[in-house]
């Protein structure tokens, strides 16, 4: 038979083409996934970037009583806010040693009435306000505080990413985490000698190199990586299968379409308010709040309602303190404790803030259902708001290890590919230098071009990032929108490294944004040090870990980044001298 | 207790990478027996499961999930000091 027909022609095995789907599934959405990993890596410490990012907030070192902070809490919220529908006061814990006070008031109907969503959000936004209090001296810290996105912002990306419609981006983030999850089975399949190859890495022998670190960091953190991929997928499944959602609400009897088109749970329909009433009442066991009376009533002290917590649930972590129909005689007082694993299921306690009496007690709440507990613990360990800080490091350094996954399969992927061109270039070259051979550099711009996104992505977006701190010193303070213009500084800054990798000879593009990602981070402490009096040299005095943590993980950031510049350096070096040999080199000249 | 499980981890996975035949012989030089390969293999996954078990006793269920970051923490520094120290330990040798 003849070589080639149909019938010797080998189809391609199980493996093969898992492998296929493997490198596709990862290499389309590669940079989105390096980003949402970066910028969700950075979300577990988002609320101590957002400290650093407000240097104005003083350090609090003496032992915070939570009561006394409760009555300057009660004290300023009846005095700049007794007309609001709720308050909600967030207590300091060992992530953050201030208070968070803030306050809003629900729109009556006759006051939107005719206005445009922009317009009505706009009133909406007039009738909320929020200061930060210092919970032992009761100093309240409002205007004065610089305008800025914080962590908030870094970990608001991970999932919306930026300038685009909310759905769209996240459209974007769930097609691709969806594909990462297919790419980490398809991986799984692929890894023959998942257990023999456990500690292999061999170092100096270029793709096989990035191939071992790319499997080292994929295997290690596996059960990571499937949890915050299959995890992050169920926080949308409402978005991508919308009937586990709305399918049951029809059989109960919910009008879909206004849940569907409502702002806030406030716009809920008569019929739908009511039957969320019944379901919280005998599926929960819960006490609705019911609708402000509009009349008015004393409150009790909070300290009050805090003691009687205290006695109950001593041991129970606050996470804070929401005061429902202010000053009616509706008037409750929720609170509500820090994360479990599970984040469906945290204590809330509900009081009457008028006589104080329990209405809903949380060590009498049961599990909603056992597919409800999956989810909240699937979710609640995507958060890690449980996690103490040793194990927040863990996080930290598991999302990093999932970043340098993404980032190795990438450059081994054109580490590939450049290698099957030289081959072909060398091929052509052998045999003339002929119009195939004019051809052949066409073969590698696609090639290039990945290339110059790749160290633009994988060291650019760390470099932007370094931008957005820097910013956050540098932008005049009490510039409208100010937060904004540090994003904006990020992706400007981000954009230039593409522009920069474009230009520059292929050698020379890592090292040389190695060691400016390496100067960006080391000069934020600097900056830092020059702009605010809150730089190192007091933070380690003053022991306030979180902004001294931070200068100190930055400097940190900043050695590693310089090892890998200094290793590029040797590289590109080394590089240089073989191109040198090849030109002076008369017999690798193809003969003509 | 987390930081025991911690050292616990690492013993293990010290122990699991020497006891395949191409890492034990990158450090000696020399091929593993079955009974070293063997005895090797039943310490590691003896200190694994002593490490999940007092991670378990430390922290509950949130034991387990700082066991698998420490797991992480322990695992990739082998892999990757493994070649370099190496270098250094037969250069000594």
């Amino acid at each position: 038979m003849a070589p080639g027909s149909a019938s010797t022609l080998k189809q391609p095995g199980f493996r093969q083409v898992m492998s296929v789907v493997h490198t596709w599934s990862t290499l389309v959405p590669i940079w989105v996934l390096y980003f949402v990993f970066i910028t969700g890596t950075i979300g577990y410490f988002h609320i101590e970037v957002t400290s650093w990012m407000e240097p104005e907030i003083e350090h609090v070192s003496e032992p915070i009583d939570e009561a006394r902070m409760l009555e300057h809490a009660q004290d300023y919220l009846s005095e700049n806010a007794g007309d609001a529908t709720q308050w909600i006061i967030n207590f300091p814990d060992e992530r953050k040693d201030t208070a968070r006070l803030s306050w809003s008031r629900q729109l009556s109907p006759e006051e939107t009435e005719g206005l445009s969503r922009e317009e009505r959000r706009a009133l909406q936004a007039e009738n909320r306000g929020a200061v930060t209090l210092n919970p032992v001296t009761g100093a309240i810290y409002g205007d004065e505080v610089r305008d800025t996105g914080g962590g908030s912002l870094l970990y608001r990306m991970h999932y919306v990413l930026r300038y685009m419609p909310r759905a769209l981006g996240e459209y974007i983030v769930i097609i691709s985490t969806f594909l990462m999850f297919a790419g980490l089975i398809t991986g799984i399949i692929i890894h023959k000698k998942i257990f023999a190859d456990f500690f292999t890495f061999r170092p100096g022998k270029g793709q096989r190199s990035w191939l071992d670190t790319h499997n080292v960091f994929s295997v290690m953190t596996l059960p990571f990586q499937i949890m915050i991929t299959f995890s992050g997928l169920l926080f949308y499944v409402a978005t991508v299968m919308p009937l586990v959602l709305y399918g049951p609400a029809v059989t109960l009897g919910f009008d879909v379409q206004n849940i569907i088109t409502a702002q806030s749970a406030d716009d809920f329909s008569e019929k739908n308010q009511e039957l969320i009433k019944i379901i919280q009442e005998d599926v929960f066991g819960d006490t609705p709040i019911e609708p402000a009376s509009g009349t008015e009533a004393e409150m009790l002290p909070l300290t009050q309602i805090y003691t009687d917590y205290r006695s109950r649930l001593p041991d129970h972590s606050i996470f804070n303190l929401i005061v429902q129909n202010v000053n009616d005689e509706t008037s409750t007082a929720t609170v509500r404790a820090h994360w479990g694993i599970n984040r469906q299921d945290r204590p809330i306690d509900r009081y009457s803030a008028i006589t104080g009496e329990l209405l809903t007690d949380s060590t009498e709440r049961q599990s909603k259902s056992p597919a409800s507990d999956v989810q909240g613990v699937f979710l609640g360990l995507h958060e890690g708001r449980f996690s103490p800080i040793l194990l927040r490091w863990l996080y930290f350094l598991t999302g990093f290890a999932g970043a340098v996954m993404i980032a190795s399969g990438a450059i081994l992927w054109t580490s590939k590919r450049r290698q099957a061109h030289e081959a072909e270039e060398r091929r052509f070259a052998k045999k003339s230098l002929g119009a195939e051979a004019a051809d052949a550099p066409r073969l590698g711009r696609g090639v290039t071009f990945v290339e110059h996104m790749n160290v633009a992505t994988i060291i650019g977006l760390p470099i932007g990032i370094a931008a957005y701190f820097i910013a956050n010193r540098l932008v005049a303070v009490g510039i409208e929108d100010r937060g904004a213009l540090e994003a904006d500084a990020m992706f400007v800054v981000w954009g230039l490294t593409f522009v920069y990798a474009a230009l520059r000879p292929r050698a020379r593009i890592w090292s040389e944004l190695l060691w400016i990602a390496c100067v960006s981070f080391a000069i934020i402490p600097v900056v830092n040090a020059l702009t605010t009096d809150r730089h190192l040299g007091v933070s380690l005095v003053q022991a306030d870990w979180i902004m001294a943590g931070f200068d100190l993980t930055v400097l940190a950031i900043a050695a590693l980044f310089g090892v890998a510049g200094r290793r590029a350096s040797l590289r590109s070096q080394s590089f240089d001298r073989s191109q040198n040999r090849t030109v002076t080199d008369p017999s690798l000249v193809p003969a003509e | 207790m987390i930081y025991h499980s911690f050292f616990i981890v690492l013993l293990a996975n010290v122990c699991l990478c020497f006891s395949q035949a191409k890492n034990f012989k990158q450090m000696t030089g020399s091929r593993i027996g079955e009974r070293q390969k063997v005895s090797l293999r039943i310490v590691g996954y003896c200190a694994l499961a002593l490490s999940i078990w007092l991670a378990f006793l430390a922290d509950g269920f949130v034991g387990l999930v700082y066991w698998c970051g420490m797991f992480t923490l322990a695992a990739v520094p082998i892999a990757f000091a493994l070649p370099y120290f190496s270098e250094f330990w037969i250069e000594r040798r």
